[in-house]
């Protein structure tokens, strides 16, 4: 591909208003992500954005400083302890914790760093192993009452103290449908986190913006050139190295706070090396690669679990130790293909699509602007077509390898089927503009057969957005038909002859047996038993037979919780509207745009006669 | 029993591990010295081996994984025969290992070494785990190992084992600095450690150099995973605290000095057995600390290590 298929000059209004849209849209879903998935997985949400936190930490000190330091384990196990004792022991708020562990870890960072970083090379990194490997046997001393505080071997449980200080937020949320039970209190957990983990994320990005974070960036660059500008390099990679430390040390607060348990032994020299694989794979020295990387470690770790390949002789089985074998073969694919981590990819291909020019001080664009004109091509038009047919091609494969019994081809196959909704609207826009360049005589010769591949292509991305979009509409509005279908089905109380839906009754069972899993994963546990006289088995063969006659693929999870079917509903219109408004709003020329181009065309012509 | 007598008692029971450390942060030093790597999967690279020795005297017994391979190739195999056997092995792999992975990436950057060697420590350890359980298993002895295979020294009783360890490890040592003081394989080591590109236009291949490092160590790895064995369990996950200890031992040491791994091996043993049992507030759960604390030191006052090159650097 030449040139970008999509050019916008930075800063200018449209671009300004395309972030704000963008990030606007982003925030929204991950606001909103508790309500969508299911408790286990908000659990696991919950632990992957602690892990951000952790890894962004490391990445203070890998990445933006190029230290290696693969202690960090221990950082959050001094603030998940710190945090478990004075919430348990003193009934301290978590909130009033924050700063504690804030300075904690700064102090503990110092006394680590300084002797480290006196000395150049891998000292740094042999002394945080040191103490990734001493802490878990730390925690265990008898003297000065650290036993008792940290609940020595067996480890400290706050689960109920935590619970209490997190429900007195939910008088706060009461207004939002489907947020109760164990849900809410992993929702509610959710939103502290994230909101923590979100002032955390700016908090790195502007320090690293600032003069000391420039200082940081230029110690790793050039460690002589910076000590010839000035900068004070002990005193910049101590600070540096601490401020790691007590983001770490927050992480750890977060931990104890999503997991309500701690123990030395999550706190081991696996744990740091999981941060570094998240740093890696993510993307080393930049805030992307943190969250990518935080996601990527909780997410893939629980997707490698679920492989079972059966090989004939062999099964490839992830639910064991071939995980981490997994996870090892990942990092060496990485670092030997991909050294940049996700992040850069997402870069290359982002760079591909959309360039932003960026501004002189003037305010001119810094290369000339070539978002009209990128020479008498055809190329643009050509790729439009190209990504217009692989898109359909994509969705069919999706489509078949959906049939395939396996999460990981599962997952596999969304992302396929999902790729459209993002390539029908580029394909549409470039489609476009093509047309209406070629029309102003930008094209040269090339302008019919720019138009005709530009029409082509506009015609199959816009029936292939289509398409796709009235499928997961028409998916929604039936699982929204059938949940209240499944909801109507009813069971007649024993006692008082009253008539009972019988898909809350399954979700109260859940609750009453304690099981952390969806209430379709409940009923084929077999676990069985009597609720309040019913037998369990008896009520989940109703709500079963229930759905089942809907004859529409609709998981128990949607009819458990009715509020998902509205959201999807409500997503899925969202995203058409955000679509076209963005689309046709931000990235297709207008008439103003064309106007300039099309005179100098004319007066081209003119010279020329 | 008086005091010194006691004292003389914990040092003879701590020379075991201090020949375990001291051969393991050997393995480490050869190759940081040469290629300016901490390798991480040294310690899961041994006990892959031990594990094949492991087979190898066992030969064909039910769900032992590669049993009835090892018994193909006429295992079981006497103790010493399967140990050494799998030593040639282990260091074959290291020098594979080397050609494959590390090669392609010299010049690549600090952090994607170590990530490198944090995938290999995680292959390695899980693939061990996927074969032959976590289970820990009975080793034999490599030197008699009776109640009654002792030397009265002073009253004090100095193993066998302990002995037969340090016997290993200077034999050992006399190989090593045999082949590099004595050779012209071993001339070339060092003189590709000193500096690479000097030694490249005098026409050696450092490359292959290099590999012949990494063949070294894991050999040196190898032997250091069956003195630990046999002196407790093979377990998957025996060499990561072994490792500790070693990374400990080579930084005392000075990183880049093989004198400085053996004395920095027995000073981290003996300080993990006598701390704990002379300074009550350090339980035996504690015993790691003491050397990491001496090692901190170390690199606050003398930041080469006590035998390590000072670096001087241009800039």
């Amino acid at each position: 591909m030449s040139s970008p298929l999509i050019v916008v000059s930075k800063g200018d209004r449209q671009h300004r208003q395309w972030n704000t849209l963008y990030w606007g849209y982003a925030i929204a879903l991950a606001i909103l992500v508790p309500l969508v998935l299911q408790p286990f997985q908000i659990g696991r949400m919950n632990r992957a954005i602690v892990m951000i936190v952790a890894v962004l930490a490391v990445n203070l000190v890998v990445g933006f400083n190029g230290m290696l330091a693969l202690g960090h384990s221990a950082f959050m196990g001094i603030g998940a302890f710190v945090t478990a004792s004075m919430v348990q022991d003193e009934s301290w708020d978590y909130w009033m914790i924050i700063p504690l562990v804030l300075v904690l870890g700064f102090a503990v960072g110092v006394v680590v760093g300084l002797p480290a970083l006196r000395v150049k090379g891998l000292y740094l990194a042999l002394v945080t192993i040191a103490q990734a490997a001493v802490f878990p046997t730390l925690v265990n001393i008898d003297e000065l009452g650290i036993a008792e505080r940290t609940g020595g071997p067996n480890g400290k449980k706050v689960e109920e103290e935590v619970d209490r200080q997190v429900d007195s937020l939910s008088g706060y949320f009461e207004f939002l449908p489907g947020v109760d039970g164990a849900r809410g209190a992993d929702a509610y957990r959710y939103w502290i986190i994230l909101s923590i983990t979100t002032l955390v994320v700016l908090l790195v990005r502007n320090i690293m913006r600032s003069r000391p974070g420039r200082a940081v960036l230029a110690i790793r660059d050039n460690e002589a050139g910076a000590a010839v500008y000035g900068v004070n390099l002990p005193m910049y990679k101590t600070v540096n190295f601490a401020l790691s430390a007590s983001l770490g040390s927050l992480a750890g607060l977060l931990w104890c706070l999503d997991k309500g348990f701690v123990a030395g032994q999550d706190f081991t020299f696996l744990l740091a090396i999981e941060l570094i694989i998240g740093l890696v794979i993510g993307g080393v020295g930049t805030l992307q690669g943190s969250v990518l990387g935080g996601l990527f470690v909780v997410w893939v770790r629980d997707l490698t679990k679920r492989i079972s390949i059966p090989m004939g002789f062999y099964t490839l089985d992830g639910d064991g130790p071939l995980s981490n074998a997994i996870f090892g073969l990942i990092l060496i694919l990485f670092t030997f293909f991909a050294p940049g981590g996700i992040a850069s990819m997402v870069t290359a291909v982002q760079k591909r699509i959309i360039q932003v020019v960026p501004l002189t001080p003037a305010g001119d664009p810094i290369t000339p602007l070539e978002r009209l004109d990128p020479g008498p091509s055809s190329a643009r038009s050509d790729w439009a077509l190209r990504l217009a047919v692989i898109g359909p091609v994509l969705l069919v494969i999706g489509w078949v390898l959906m049939n395939v019994d396996n999460l990981i081809v599962g997952v596999f196959a969304f992302l396929l089927r999902f790729g459209i909704v993002v390539l029908a609207p580029i394909v549409v826009i470039v489609a476009m503009n093509e047309r209406r360049a070629a029309r102003a005589g930008l094209r040269g010769e090339n302008a019919d057969a720019v138009t005709s591949r530009a029409t082509l292509a506009g015609v199959i991305g816009v029936l292939s957005f289509a398409y796709v979009k009235t499928f997961a509409l028409n998916l929604a509005l039936r699982a929204h038909h059938v949940t209240h279908l499944a909801r109507e089905a009813v069971v007649t109380d024993g006692g008082s002859g009253r008539e009972r839906p019988v898909v809350p009754l399954v979700s109260e069972a859940v609750k009453y047996n304690d099981y952390e899993g969806t209430s379709g994963e409940f009923c084929n546990s077999g676990i069985g038993g009597e609720f309040n006289d019913w037998s369990v088995d008896e009520l989940c063969g109703i709500a079963s037979e229930a759905i089942e006659a809907s004859e529409t693929p609709v998981g128990w999870w949607l009819v458990a919780w009715p509020t998902q079917s509205v959201l999807a509903l409500v997503l899925s219109l969202a995203s058409i509207a955000v679509t076209l408004l963005v689309g046709f709003r931000f990235f297709v020329f207008s008439k103003s745009d064309l106007e300039p181009a099309k005179a100098e065309a004319s007066e081209q012509q003119e010279a020329t006669a | 029993m008086d005091a010194g007598l006691l004292l003389l008692q914990r040092i003879f029971d701590a020379l075991t591990n201090s020949a375990i450390y001291a051969s393991l942060a050997l393995a480490l030093v050869i190759i940081y010295r040469s290629t300016g790597l901490l390798n991480f999967a040294q310690g899961e690279m041994a006990t892959f081996s031990a594990y094949v020795a492991f087979v190898l005297l066992a030969g064909a017994a039910p769900g032992l994984t590669g049993g009835s391979l090892a018994a193909a190739i006429g295992a079981p195999y006497p103790t010493v025969a399967a140990i050494g056997a799998a030593v040639v092995l282990g260091a074959i792999a290291g020098g594979v290992t080397e050609r494959l992975v590390f090669r392609p990436l010299r010049h690549a950057s600090e952090l994607a070494m170590v990530s490198i060697t944090i995938g290999l420590f995680l292959g390695i350890n899980s693939l061990v785990e996927q074969w032959w359980g976590t289970a820990p298993r009975q080793f034999p002895s490599l030197f008699p190992d009776a109640a009654s295979d002792y030397l009265d020294i002073a009253g004090a009783r100095l193993r066998h084992t302990a002995i037969g360890a340090w016997v290993t490890l200077l034999a050992l040592l006399a190989v090593l600095a045999w082949l590099l003081q004595r050779t012209r394989g071993g001339l070339a080591f060092r003189a590709v450690s000193f500096n690479r590109e000097s030694a490249e236009l005098s026409g050696i291949r450092s490359a292959r150099t290099l590999m012949w490092g990494w063949v070294l160590a894991s050999a040196l790895g190898a032997v250091a995973a069956a003195l630990s064995a046999s002196s407790v369990l093979l377990e998957p996950k025996m060499m990561l605290r072994v490792l500790v200890y070693a990374f400990a031992a080579a930084t005392l040491g000075g990183l880049d000095s093989p004198r400085g791994a053996v004395v920095g091996g027995v000073v981290i043993g003996l300080s993990q057995t006598l701390v704990p049992a002379y300074i009550p507030f350090i339980g035996f759960e504690l015993s790691v600390l003491p050397a990491l604390v001496v090692m901190v030191i170390v690199l606050v006052v003398r930041p080469a290590g006590l035998f390590g090159t000072q670096r001087l650097e241009r800039v």
